[in-house]
This record gives C-alpha cells, sequence and structure tokens, in this order.
C-alpha cells in the first residue's frame, strides 16, 4: 500500500518535471522528428491502434487526479482536447495515407488517388456525401450545446481582473509566446510573418511533385517544416498556456494545485546587462534627449548577434548545406525563404534563451519601445 | 494626359488616396466620454505616518496605486506596461504581479520578471493646501529618465519609526 | 390507400406549381443528374462531374464544406441573438443572463459559441488537409492566399464576439488584443518608431491618435469599444467573409473541383 502511493507521487512529481515547457518542447521535437522518420512504421493499422490504446490509458489514469481533472474539464477547454483528438486523427491518416501512396511509388505504381479519367456524377455522389457530413455536423454541436452550457464570468469590471487572465482558447498560443516577446513582436510582426508565410507557401514551394496526394517522401523538407510549425509552435503553446499556466502566469505542472501566492520566478536581466554587467544606468535611463548612438552601443552584442542570426547564418548555409536548394529556389525565393524560416526558428530560441539563462530580451533599446 | 485612361486613372489615385487616409480619421472620434483622472487623495500629513512599503489600494478603480517608498510618496500606474492587463499587489512577493502574461514589478514600480519591458509609469502628484491631488494627465516615465521630475514624486522625510 | 397516395403524388407533381418550382423530376439517368448540379444555382458550386478520388470521404473529411455549414450555423444563430441581445455596456451582461431563461430550450448562445469553436477547429484542419494533399499548386496558389485571408478572419469574428458578452474574461482578453494594436510600429503609440514621429516635441502617434484609439473609440475598453466591436461582429467581419468565401468556391470550381494527382 504504501509501496503503491510511493510509486504514484513519484509519477505524478516525474509528471511535473517533465512539463516545464523546455521539456516538452524537447519531447515533442525529438517525437515529430521520429514520428516523420518512421513514418511508414507506426502508421501501420495495428500500431497506430497500439499507440492509441497506450495514449487512451495515459489519459484515463491522469484523469483519475482531481487536480489535473479540475484544469482541464473546464466548457472552453473542450474544443482544445477536441481538437488535439482530431489532430492526431488527421496527422496519423495523412501520414499513413502518404506511406501507401510512397510504397506504390516506389513500386513504379501511380498514387492511390490517380485516375484522372475515373470520374462520378456530383449528383448523387457527393451531394449526399455532403448531406449527411452536414446532418452528422448538426447533430454533433446540438448535442454539445446541450451537454454543456456556455460559460460566462463575472461582469466586466474594471478594478478586478481573473488571475489568471487567459484569451480565448485559440488565441493563448499567441499568449503564450508574448511571455517571450515584446508586444511588438509578438502581437504583430510574429502574426504577420505566419499569415505572410503561410500565403507564401505556393510561391515558395515549387517543387513539382506531390501535389493533389498525399506524400511525404517527395517533399520532405515541405511538410516536416510546415508540421514542425503547426504542432510545436501553434498548437503545443496552446497547450502550455492553457494547461500548465496558473496564477500570475507561472508555471505549474499537471499534477500541481494552482495557488495564487507562489514565489516569483527568476529575475530576467537583458543581454546587454549580462556581458556588459551594468543594470542601474539601464534603471536610470538615458533620457530621451541623449546621444542616439549611446543605447545603440549598449545593445550592440544583441545586434551584432541577431545580424549574424538573420543575415550570415542563410548566407552560409546556402553556400554549404542548402546549396542546392538555393540553386533551384533562385535568389529572390531562397531570400523570402530563409527570412520566413529565420523568424520562425528566432520563436524557439527566444524560448531557449529565457529557459536556459534567463534572457529578458536579445536587444533592449527600451527608450524607443524596441526590444526584441 | 488628358485623355480618358489618364483622368481615369488620376480620378481613381486621387480617389483611394483619399479613402485610404480618410476613413481611418473617421474611425477616430473627436470627443470621448472618458473621466479625465484628477483625484484628491487626502492629507498630506496623514500620508507622512504612514510605514515605509506600504500600499494602498483604495485608488485602484481610478487607476493607481499610492505607495510609500523612503524619499516619498509617489502614485504608480495599476496598468501592465507589457499589454495593459490590471495589475494585482502580491504583499507576501511584495511584487505587483500580471495575471495575463506572469510580469512582477517591485515596490518602485521596477520591472523584475516576465516580458514587461520597462517599469510602470507614475503619475504627477501635487500638493495643494495640504493636500494630496493625483493627476493621470502626465505620467512619468523611469527610462526616459522622468523619474527625477520634481512633479513625480512627494518628496517626505523617511518615517519616524524607519 | 396506398393507391391513391400515389395518385396524389403523381397529381401534385404534374401540377403547374411544383413544375415551375423543380423543372424535373427526381434525377435518374446520367443526362438529368448533370443537369440538376448545373441548373441548381446552389450545387453548381460543384462541378457535374468529379474524380473519384476526390470525393472519397478519406481525401477531404468534408472540411472546407463543414467550416462552410458552420459558418451558415453562425450566421442563423447570430441573427437571433441580435433579438435579444442590447450591445450597450449597462444591458450587455444581463441580456446574457437572460438568455439562458427567457429564450425556449435557451441553446441558442451554446450553439453560436460551441460552434465558433468548431469553426476554428474545422478551418485550421482543413488548412492541414490542403497543405498535406499539396493542393495549393498551381492554379491554385492564389486560392490558398484567399484561404489563409478567410482563416485570420474566422479568427477575427471569434475574437470580436468574445467582448459582447460583457464579462471579466472579454473585458481583459480585449483590453489584451488591442494593447497588441498599440504596440505595432510606428502606427501604436507604444510601438517602436512612434516616438520619433514628433513635430517640435509634440508626438503625432499618442494614445489618442493612434490604432488601437481607432480600434476602440477611447483609450481604454469601454462602452464605444462594446459597439464597434459588436458591429465588426455583426456585419463588417461576417460580410467581408462572405465575399472571399464567394471567390474561394468560385475559384475551386474553375479550377475543376477537388485537387487531384496531374
Amino acid at each position: 500500500m504504501i509501496a503503491e502511493a510511493w510509486t504514484i507521487d513519484s509519477l505524478r512529481e516525474g509528471s511535473n518535471w517533465l512539463a516545464h515547457p523546455a521539456r516538452v518542447m524537447t519531447i515533442c521535437a525529438i517525437g515529430l522528428v521520429a514520428g516523420l522518420w518512421w513514418y511508414r512504421v507506426w502508421t501501420r493499422p495495428r500500431w497506430a491502434a497500439l499507440l492509441l490504446g497506450g495514449l487512451l490509458a495515459v489519459v484515463t489514469l491522469a484523469g483519475l487526479d482531481p487536480v489535473l481533472r479540475d484544469k482541464v474539464c473546464r466548457p472552453d477547454n473542450l474544443a482544445i482536447l477536441l481538437l488535439v483528438l482530431l489532430l492526431c486523427f488527421f496527422v496519423w491518416r495523412g501520414l499513413r495515407q502518404a506511406a501507401v501512396n510512397d510504397d506504390r511509388a516506389e513500386r513504379g505504381e501511380p498514387p492511390f488517388e490517380a485516375g484522372a479519367d475515373d470520374k462520378v456524377l456530383t449528383w448523387p455522389h457527393l451531394v449526399f456525401l455532403e448531406l449527411v457530413a452536414l446532418v452528422a455536423c448538426s447533430a454533433f454541436l446540438v448535442i454539445w450545446s446541450l451537454l454543456v452550457r456556455a460559460p460566462l464570468e463575472p461582469p466586466a469590471d474594471l478594478e478586478t481582473v481573473l488571475n489568471p487572465a487567459k484569451a480565448p482558447w485559440y488565441f493563448v498560443g499567441l499568449q503564450e509566446l508574448l511571455v517571450y516577446f515584446d508586444p511588438w513582436l509578438a502581437g504583430v510582426v510574429l502574426p504577420v510573418v505566419m499569415v505572410v508565410g503561410l500565403s507564401a507557401l505556393p510561391y515558395l514551394d515549387r517543387n513539382p511533385r506531390g501535389s493533389g496526394y498525399y506524400t511525404l517522401r517527395e517533399r520532405p523538407l515541405a511538410v516536416s517544416v510546415f508540421l514542425a510549425a503547426f504542432i510545436l509552435l501553434w498548437m503545443l503553446p496552446i497547450l502550455v498556456g492553457t494547461f500548465l499556466r496558473g496564477p500570475n502566469w507561472t508555471l505549474y505542472g499537471p499534477f500541481e494545485p494552482w495557488d495564487p501566492h507562489t514565489e516569483s520566478p527568476a529575475e530576467l536581466v537583458n543581454l546587454s546587462a549580462m556581458v556588459w554587467g551594468e543594470r542601474s544606468e539601464m534603471e536610470a535611463g538615458f533620457g530621451a534627449e541623449a546621444a542616439l548612438w549611446r543605447p545603440v552601443v549598449r545593445e550592440l552584442p544583441g545586434i551584432v548577434l541577431l545580424g549574424f542570426y538573420f543575415l550570415v547564418m542563410p548566407w552560409v548555409l546556402s553556400r554549404t548545406a542548402w546549396r542546392g536548394l538555393r540553386e533551384r529556389m533562385g535568389s529572390v525565393r531562397y531570400l523570402v525563404f530563409s527570412v520566413l524560416l529565420m523568424g520562425m526558428g528566432l520563436v524557439p530560441a527566444k524560448m531557449l534563451l529565457r529557459w536556459l539563462l534567463d534572457v529578458r530580451y536579445i536587444v533592449a533599446l527600451t527608450e524607443w519601445s524596441l526590444n526584441i | 494626359m488628358l485623355t480618358a485612361a489618364g483622368v481615369g486613372w488620376t480620378a481613381l489615385t486621387l480617389g483611394g488616396t483619399v479613402g485610404v487616409l480618410g476613413v481611418p480619421r473617421l474611425l477616430a472620434p473627436n470627443v470621448t466620454a472618458e473621466p479625465e483622472v484628477l483625484v484628491d487623495i487626502g492629507e498630506l500629513a496623514g500620508y507622512a505616518q504612514v510605514s515605509l512599503g506600504t500600499v494602498d489600494e483604495r485608488f485602484k478603480r481610478q487607476g493607481f496605486w499610492v505607495v510609500r517608498l523612503p524619499e516619498g510618496l509617489v502614485a504608480l500606474s495599476t496598468s501592465c506596461t507589457h499589454l495593459g492587463c490590471l495589475l494585482n499587489w502580491d504583499d507576501r512577493d511584495g511584487r505587483f504581479k500580471c495575471p495575463c502574461h506572469g510580469s512582477g514589478f517591485d515596490l518602485a514600480g521596477v520591472n523584475r520578471e516576465g516580458p514587461a519591458p520597462r517599469p510602470l509609469e507614475r503619475l504627477r502628484v501635487t500638493v495643494e493646501d495640504g493636500r494630496v491631488i493625483v493627476d493621470g494627465r502626465r505620467r512619468f516615465r523611469g527610462e526616459r529618465g522622468e523619474w527625477g521630475h520634481s512633479e513625480s514624486m512627494v518628496r517626505l522625510e523617511p518615517s519616524a519609526e524607519s | 390507400m396506398m393507391g391513391m397516395l400515389r395518385r396524389l403524388g403523381e397529381s401534385i407533381r404534374a401540377s403547374q406549381l411544383w413544375r415551375s418550382v423543380f423543372r424535373q423530376g427526381i434525377p435518374r439517368d446520367r443526362r438529368s443528374r448533370v443537369l440538376a448540379v448545373m441548373g441548381n444555382v446552389f450545387l453548381h458550386l460543384h462541378p457535374p462531374e468529379l474524380r473519384r478520388s476526390g470525393v472519397r470521404l478519406s481525401f477531404t473529411w468534408c472540411l472546407g464544406g463543414l467550416t462552410f455549414f458552420l459558418f451558415l450555423v453562425e450566421a442563423v444563430t447570430g441573427i437571433l441573438l441580435m433579438f435579444y441581445y442590447r450591445p450597450v455596456a449597462e444591458y450587455a451582461y444581463h441580456d446574457m443572463v437572460g438568455l439562458r431563461g427567457h429564450v425556449s430550450f435557451g441553446l441558442l448562445r451554446e450553439i453560436h459559441r460551441w460552434g465558433a469553436h468548431l469553426m476554428v477547429i474545422t478551418c485550421w484542419l482543413h488548412l492541414l488537409r490542403v497543405f498535406l494533399t499539396g493542393s495549393y499548386r498551381p492554379p491554385r496558389e492564389f486560392n490558398w492566399v484567399v484561404g489563409v485571408c478567410l482563416l485570420v478572419l474566422t479568427m477575427l469574428m471569434s475574437f470580436t464576439g468574445y467582448l459582447l458578452p460583457w464579462d471579466q474574461l472579454a473585458l481583459w482578453a480585449v483590453t489584451v488584443g488591442t494593447n497588441m494594436a498599440a504596440a505595432a510600429p510606428w502606427l501604436g503609440s507604444e510601438g517602436p518608431g512612434s516616438s520619433l514621429l514628433a513635430v517640435e516635441g509634440i508626438p503625432l502617434v499618442h494614445p489618442g491618435s493612434d490604432v488601437r484609439f481607432a480600434l476602440l473609440g477611447g483609450v481604454a475598453v469601454g462602452p464605444a469599444a462594446l459597439m464597434r466591436f459588436y458591429v465588426l461582429h455583426c456585419v463588417a467581419l461576417p460580410v467581408l467573409a462572405g465575399v472571399l468565401m464567394a471567390v474561394h468556391f468560385w475559384r475551386i470550381r474553375r479550377d475543376g473541383g477537388i485537387s487531384g494527382p496531374l
């Protein structure tokens, strides 16, 4: 009995330790790489069923814990759970179909979806399929609405605030990014980069193969970058922000109860202060009238670092590892692609700096509200 | 220039420019119903008795705390310099904490934790006939070196007990 | 008895009224099935013929169609909600509470809210499906861009709707959201570059003149912001989304329906 309790407690503590975003992110990244590497193995129905069974077992076990259940079972979180389930399913189905098509391609057969001449009439084939989907969706929505009331918090009041105050779930990922970046970056530049990057996809991805059917072997770069962005940088922050952030937006393990009085997290320092080792000057401020170059000089380490990251690295890569890619894409496309990709990479890079070195900003031109 | 196409394109460009510049202007009202913050927070003599490090939460609705620092009395804005969430005073930690993104500020309003890029703003405080008046229209920003301004703080002698 | 019913049915289908509405009977042969799709304003969204693989459920999962359907659900429940809701700071919250009891079944708000969540989900998954099947390749590139715009609009519609209950969650979520606008470079008073835009020391971009002010109609979330978000949520964004959807569907149709291997 005592031994059992000890095991469960240590499991809980282990999970709490593992649930730090740095570790979760690493685990998920490794999982994604492994999943893409061995996609022909694990997507086989038997393996996938095994994985699903394991997942359900873990979820059921975790759901027995009242603390976690209290955090997860909130009306607005149902949508997240539904999305996670559907996402797992669609990623599995997509990669499964890709594995089937890639096997066929290796045998010299056309993809599963091929057969341009094999046509069917819209009426009745598509029309009735749509009708069934529509009725099923309506039924699902009505049942959902019957079972779960839409939540309503206390009336708007400028004197008090919910703690933690969370954005609607589809924006929680963005809110989680805001912890690491200045608002002008996380709130304006990053969303714009996301939208522009998504829109630019068809103009950057000039690969003629893999059009109109599921495949991974014929477009490995495109699929892995997209899945990494979608899962690691969009879905994962939503989960972290929703389930691991408690009062004062502090990190809590899944089995840790929320408590509004927690110890303050580590003090953060700007990169310039780490290099020059001075903080007092920054606090006093240079004043708006101070010479323009003084803050720039102070922030030189960060500026040089970012310059290296955004300018030198793509250039070096285009000469070495990505030489072929650059030649295939052409200079303009490669330039846009590398800026977008580096912008995407800045997100986990900044997170790492925060977790490992407690860095607040790489460049802190606070005088001009320009922090990176 | 005076061809139909020329006139058409000129009209389109002018119209487009006026539209693009004008519509945003129409979005911004010339008058708003928001009250201006000019609050009489009481006798200066009363505040002189207060012990160091006290945070007066009575004026949170008006958007500021009255904080007794060693050098004097300041009115700290209650909105986070990160994205404007309402902060909470955590007296156990001695920090103003943000429930939205986890920023934390110390008693003087200096940003210590989380993403907040700059210290809390201090509202203008003046003394008229022995009463302290807080004026929300003028704000002093530490990172711009404005905390040295005489109206950013009511100077007080360190209280007797300290 | 059955014979009478059948004769009644036949005479109804033979009447002038019936035939003026439905020009042909139930399409049973190939020709009439093609005509049924081409001659109907709603169905002609689809080409009369489609590749077999595209129609398979496991290829599209009907995600795009479901997103559109959910948009319609949101429009209908939204109009019904507008009958009961006043976007005024004094009334808004009470009208929300009232919806629970004053309306039969009390389901309106639930369907609207969960439907919106479902629409965001189907929209994201539709994006994933279209990406994984490589369906943005020429000639469909621009339609992908239109789709991305629709995705952004879907999220903006959800976000503007978030303020309308006028509860605590709404107030602070929108405060944060609009403060992000104030951080926009050059255009927002808190953003980089705005402090450089000044004439003789008087700033051009200040809290009373920046993007946030235009969004909220004030410097903080208040009654003016509620009205603005209401109008954006109920009129401006849905109309814009409707126009883009028409473009989106039209282009799918022109590019030969659901994509497939070349």
